[in-house]
């Protein structure tokens, strides 16, 4: 089978084209993962204030607004809130300012709800996810309540007012969310 | 000296004889092998001996064929066609022979009755006639010696050289994926479903080069950058347990990369690569104005320092007297194309092959790989993909690889022969990262000695054993300094029961010990039966046990990168273990048209046009499996110490179906490939599905030949990895889909050719948080001879 170089071109473009449309229409699934907020630009999200009480201790490396799909109700033993956490945990927000009395943040998220928004400290060890201290959660009430308030994030909307009082006093106790790591010396 | 002269196609066919060659026991065939392992202790048997001399053709150009293994069937007896086609083949026994004469692309030759006497030498023109079915391949893995591929026990997927180059990868691991059943997750093989991903903590598919392992000394695990892909002359994909020849790390199979031998003509190759990231899918997703894409839009279309990428590969082979050396080097650079993700790598190494007569050979290969690249662990968020924290930014890790292996093979006789061989392999690395230094350099030396001793005690069989001994040692900041080594002994004996039956039966015993923590022994047995019930039709059954000692890494292992932190369990002293069946059916199918000078034209008479014209070969494969595995090692978190280890988790099984269909047609220039695969891994404890496993994988294949243009086309799915390991596990996951296409230009020595992949600019992950490469392109230029 010989054919001229033109022929052999569209020919093989041909076949190339014939064959993408078959697979592209029996396989086409979009493109795959897409950004938290498609469409919407950052329009999709949560907002609010956060006022810190208490001294900053001078361990910070940083704070973020941590976002987790689920609340670990009844869950006290700190040895199952890790894997909850890890399971369970959507975004941080970028790093918030420290050292400062209140401040504002914004972030996106995808449409859902989420059972707990929270702010998180992070030590300035290199185990940062391990030494990391919830300060305080998003309560609708101002924390009257027991457990914190789900947001509810729907398409195109930045939700207003996640406002959240982070107390620093609880870097110094232990909270149910993340215990201190201890360095295995196993061999 | 008279000469017995045969001239045939391979159409010439007789009653098959058993070579004339006095049946001996065991104990004989023991003895014989410490003579030979001396060398120069003579000949067990005194009994005359003759030769044969030969040239292979092509039946079609009437030009001599290289290469060409030609086999004496019944002995350890063989030779290669030099450059004129010629061969031969000098003390054999007295007897009557069967020689095969084999060379892919080209229709076997089998001569029958082919007397050998001192008095006469057999004279053989063999005239190959030009075909391409897939059981014309010969396999060295699954067996641990040379074999047809429809004679393996076991599924065995080849990829030859051609498959692998038209396919312009920087890294075999991309041109193995296009392989039915084969996934790769962050370099990490998962062979039907055997691995999924275990942070690259030890492999249950053992990676072989030339037949030597190719595994890192601490974690078992499979460096791809370490094998240089221009070298490559095909790849040996073996499904199902290989523990009872190979020990541990091969239980779920064996991956055996098979490098090119020095040519015996001088003969200089190159390859330049150049290609370029196109724009993320989404707008939000650019981290940088470097995509080329991007600027060209903004009317600059200059693609220095856009993301993009190079190598270039160089090599020279050649022969002096019966010396063939081969030298090769690269150079491969990226600027990645996500935040952190550059690399710079270079690659040097040869292979030297000296071969003293037809009969002993021994062959001497290196290669050092040096790569510095950006660590890029996880990404921040899903709304940017292609960026690393903060913190990870800078973050480096300088990594050296370097081995050296050797085989010395020698025939001693018609029965027996022998392989020697030695292996070394150095892997050296540090972090240089923001909030540590670590660093592990870990050596793992291993000799082997295996024997092949072809028997006639009751039926013609081929006893194949040895031993084999492997010493690990690390020097780590992660793991400290410990020592493993591991001896073996296996043997296993493959029986004739009839010209259509073949019984493969044989064990490995393995001493494996962890200094100062634990020793453990293995049995791994493995049974198979081959059945050609009809002409290229192959029925197999086998069963088998494999095993997998932990490494260092998991038993050892301390270390935290971006806040996750690994820590070692001591008490993980369990080798896992696997049981395996597999029941697997292929079948040939050829059809050459009768006359495909026929003059009819297609509107008179198209089903004529079309018969005479059309021609078409297909190999169709079909297996059923199932593992089931105790002891299974994965990471998992633990609660108390809130970090990661690796434990034994208890038990799983992994069941599935594979099909596989290959074909070409016209004359080779259309072919293809299908393959299907479907499992159901489950933790039979908990009953949910296995982490990072996908249940259905398809990969498909077409190209097309037009004069000297091609043109091709891979596409690539898995479905939805349902499981992963307890970290960041709620993230959305998607299942795989992937499309390659490439147009190539062959001018001879000279070929360029053009190839994109991941034309849909799907994006994916298969681990957490690690975006799978977006859509790019390459343009190749390659020099051969």
């Amino acid at each position: 089978m010989k054919l001229s170089s033109k022929r052999a071109w569209l020919v093989g473009l041909g076949w190339i084209l014939c064959l993408e449309c078959l697979l592209g229409i029996s396989c086409y699934q979009g493109h795959g993962l897409s950004p938290l907020e498609p469409n919407s630009g950052n329009t999709t999200g949560i907002q609010g204030r956060i006022v810190f009480s208490g001294h900053w201790p001078d361990s910070t490396k940083e704070v973020r607004v941590a976002v987790l799909k689920s609340y670990p109700i009844g869950m006290t033993h700190p040895d199952s809130l890790m894997a909850f956490v890890l399971a369970n945990l959507v975004a941080f927000s970028d790093t918030l300012p420290r050292f400062v009395t209140e401040c504002n943040y914004r972030f996106s998220l995808p449409v859902g709800s989420y059972a707990w928004v929270l702010v998180a400290w992070f030590p300035d060890i290199p185990l940062y996810l391990f030494g990391v201290k919830e300060l305080g959660a998003y309560y609708r009430m101002g924390g009257t309540q027991k457990i914190p308030s789900p947001v509810h994030v729907i398409p195109g909307v930045m939700m207003e007012g996640i406002n959240i009082s982070a107390d620093l006093n609880n870097v110094k106790r232990p909270v149910p969310f993340f215990k201190t790591v201890k360095k295995q010396t196993g061999k | 000296m008279k000469t017995q002269n045969i001239h045939s196609t391979p159409e010439t066919m007789g009653k098959q004889h058993i070579p004339g060659i006095q049946k001996a026991g065991f104990i004989s065939g023991i003895l014989l092998l410490c003579a030979a392992s001396f060398g120069s202790v003579p000949q067990a048997q005194e009994k005359p001996e003759g030769r044969i001399v030969g040239t292979v053709n092509s039946r079609e150009t009437k030009e001599p064929l290289f290469g060409a293994n030609i086999f004496i069937v019944g002995t350890s007896l063989g030779t290669v066609s030099d450059l004129q086609g010629r061969f031969e083949i000098s003390r054999i026994p007295q007897g009557t022979y069967m020689l095969e004469i084999s060379l892919i692309g080209y229709k076997k030759g089998i001569f029958r009755n082919v007397r050998i006497s001192p008095a006469r030498t057999a004279s053989i023109r063999a005239d190959l006639i030009p075909i391409v079915l897939h059981q014309q391949t010969m396999v060295v893995t699954a067996s641990k010696r040379r074999q047809r591929l429809e004679d393996a026990p076991t599924t065995v997927d080849v990829m030859d050289a051609g498959a692998i180059r038209m396919r312009s990868v920087t890294s075999l691991d991309q041109a193995l994926e296009n392989a039915a059943g084969f996934g790769v997750i962050d370099g990490q093989i998962d062979l039907r479903g055997s691995t999924g991903f275990n942070w690259a903590a030890g492999s249950r598919v053992l990676m072989l080069v030339d037949g030597h392992p190719l595994i890192n000394g601490d974690t078992g695990g499979i460096n791809w950058d370490a094998i240089p892909v221009e070298e490559v002359e095909k790849v040996e994909i073996v499904k199902g347990a290989g523990s009872a020849l190979y020990g541990s790390n091969a239980m779920a199979g064996m991956v055996n990369v098979i490098t090119r031998d020095p040519s015996p003509m001088p003969e200089t190759r190159a390859r330049f690569s150049w290609g370029f990231y196109d724009t993320p899918a989404y707008a939000s997703w650019k981290w940088t104005d470097r995509f080329w894409t991007t600027r060209i839009a903004k009317g600059n279309w200059n693609p220095v320092h856009s993301l993009s990428f190079e190598e270039v590969d160089l090599s020279h082979s050649r022969k002096v007297g019966k010396v063939g050396f081969s030298l090769n080097a690269s150079r491969r650079r990226s600027s990645g194309y996500f935040e952190n993700g550059d690399y710079s790598q270079w690659n040097a190494g040869g292979k030297v092959k000296m071969d003293w007569s037809s009969r002993k050979s021994l062959s001497l290969a290196g290669n050092w790989t040096f790569n510095n690249h950006g660590e890029f662990l996880q990404w921040i968020s899903q709304a940017k993909p292609l960026q690393a924290p903060q913190e990870e930014l800078g973050n480096r890790i300088h990594y050296e690889k370097i081995y050296f292996h050797s085989t010395f093979k020698n025939i001693v006789n018609s029965r027996l022969d022998y392989t020697l061989k030695a292996n070394f392999y150095r892997t050296n690395w540090r972090d240089y990262f923001r909030d540590n230094n670590d660093y592990a350099r870990t050596d793992r030396f291993g000799v082997e000695a295996q024997f092949d001793y072809v028997a006639h005690w009751w039926k013609p069989q081929t006893v194949t054993f040895g031993s084999e001994a492997v010493h690990h040692q690390a020097r780590s900041m992660i793991y400290g300094n410990p020592v493993m080594w591991d001896a073996a002994l296996y043997v296993e004996d493959e029986l004739k029961i009839a010209d259509w039956a073949t019984l493969t039966a044989g064990a490995r015993y393995d001493y494996h010990r962890l200094v100062q923590v634990f020793a453990d022994q293995q049995i791994s047995p493995r049974t198979g039966l081959v059945l050609h019930p009809a002409k290229a039709t192959s029925v197999r059954v086998s069963a088998g046990r494999g095993f997998r000692a932990p490494s260092i890494a998991e038993v050892f292992a301390d270390i935290t990168v971006s806040g996750i932190r690994v820590v070692p369990n001591l008490d993980l002293k369990k080798a896992e273990k696997a049981t395996s069946l597999e029941l697997g059916i292929n079948q040939s199918l050829a059809f050459v048209p009768s006359n495909n000078r026929d003059s009819t034209r297609f509107l008179k008479n198209p089903l004529r046009w079309t018969m005479n014209r059309f021609d078409f070969q297909l190999f169709a494969d079909i297996a059923v499996f199932s593992s089931r595995y105790e002891n299974m090692i994965d990471v998992d978190l633990n609660p108390t110490l809130m970090a990661f280890q690796f434990v034994n988790l208890g038990k799983a099984k992994i069941q599935g179906l594979e099909f596989r269909l290959q074909g070409t047609a016209f004359r080779g220039h259309v072919s293809g490939n299908v393959g299907l695969t479907w499992i159901d891994p489950e933790d039979v404890k908990t009953g949910k599905t296995l982490n990072y496993r996908s249940r259905q994988r398809t990969v498909t294949g077409f190209d097309l030949k037009l004069g000297r243009w091609s043109f091709g086309l891979d596409y690539r799915h898995a479905s939805r990895i349902e499981e992963v390991v307890n970290l960041f596990s709620s993230d959305e996951r998607v299942p795989m889909h992937v499309m390659d296409g490439r147009i190539r230009l062959d001018l001879g020595s000279l070929e360029f050719s053009v190839e994109g992949k991941n034309l849909r600019n799907y994006q994916y992950t298969l681990r957490q948080r690690y975006l799978e490469p977006i859509r790019h392109f390459i343009f190749t230029m390659r020099v051969k001879p």
